[in-house]
């Protein structure tokens, strides 16, 4: 059997996120917000800060989750546990639950820097359809 | 869309073979000079790559690359990659300078 033979794939179904843009009319900062509210019953606290590729720059939000309390908004976490970098287009269609984040990172639309398991963590916690959380 | 590059050491490298479960990947960890979080690159992931089918020749490069991740790792060489801004699919990996 040859390489390329070998290298036929199944496509995994992986989890999408609740759709936290309110039928697609949330603002990118509300989506924030409404990913911080999901998470205070998480049972876990998390620190994230978003770099979102709007047209030629980046902007930066950032939420935080302490003890079930979170607050969510603009400007960088510099002790964020967890730096997600997308573009506003791939993380709109992630807010909406219509991208799994995993299928967002493995199609090369998002980069990962910080602590991954926390990461899984809260897919799980976030989930809005069945599919795998983590990649294996 | 803009090319990035990333300078750091290598944390790990994780390699799975499970094609029928669409994780057949190589990941790693580099945590960038300066910082403490490492960041996740992918050297390849059927997810990603696997439209069409990996070649000999790819596999050739990916095992070639893997060593170079390998060798800074256990010698704790700086590494440099460059990926577009938005992309953890890396297109070059280098070491030295």
């Amino acid at each position: 059997m040859s390489v390329a033979q070998t290298a036929t794939t199944q496509r995994p179904q992986f989890a999408c996120l609740k759709d936290l843009t309110d039928g697609g009319k949330a603002g990118l900062t509300d989506v924030f917000t409404a990913m911080a509210a999901l998470l205070e019953s998480a049972g876990f606290d998390i620190g994230m800060e978003f770099q979102i590729r709007v047209g030629e720059t980046f902007q930066t939000f950032s939420l935080r989750v302490t003890d079930a309390t979170s607050a969510a908004g603009t400007g960088p976490l510099p002790d964020a546990d967890l730096v997600v970098i997308t573009t506003e287009e791939t993380w709109r269609e992630i807010a909406r639950g219509g991208l799994s984040p995993l299928e967002a990172f493995g199609a090369g639309r998002m980069r990962l820097r910080g602590d991954t398991r926390l990461a899984v963590k809260a897919l799980k916690h976030l989930a809005g359809t069945p599919g795998r959380t983590e990649i294996c | 869309m803009a090319t990035t590059t990333t300078t750091g050491k290598i944390s790990y490298i994780k390699v799975n073979k499970q094609a029928d479960e669409g994780a057949d990947f190589c990941f790693f960890g580099l945590t960038p000079t300066g910082t403490a979080q490492a960041e996740l690159f992918i050297l390849w992931w059927a997810l990603a790559s696997g439209v069409p089918a990996a070649t000999a020749a790819d596999w050739v490069l990916r095992n070639a690359t893997m060593w170079m991740l390998r060798d800074a790792l256990l010698n704790n060489l700086a590494v440099t990659v460059s990926t577009d801004d938005v992309n953890a699919i890396v297109a070059t990996v280098q070491l030295g300078q």
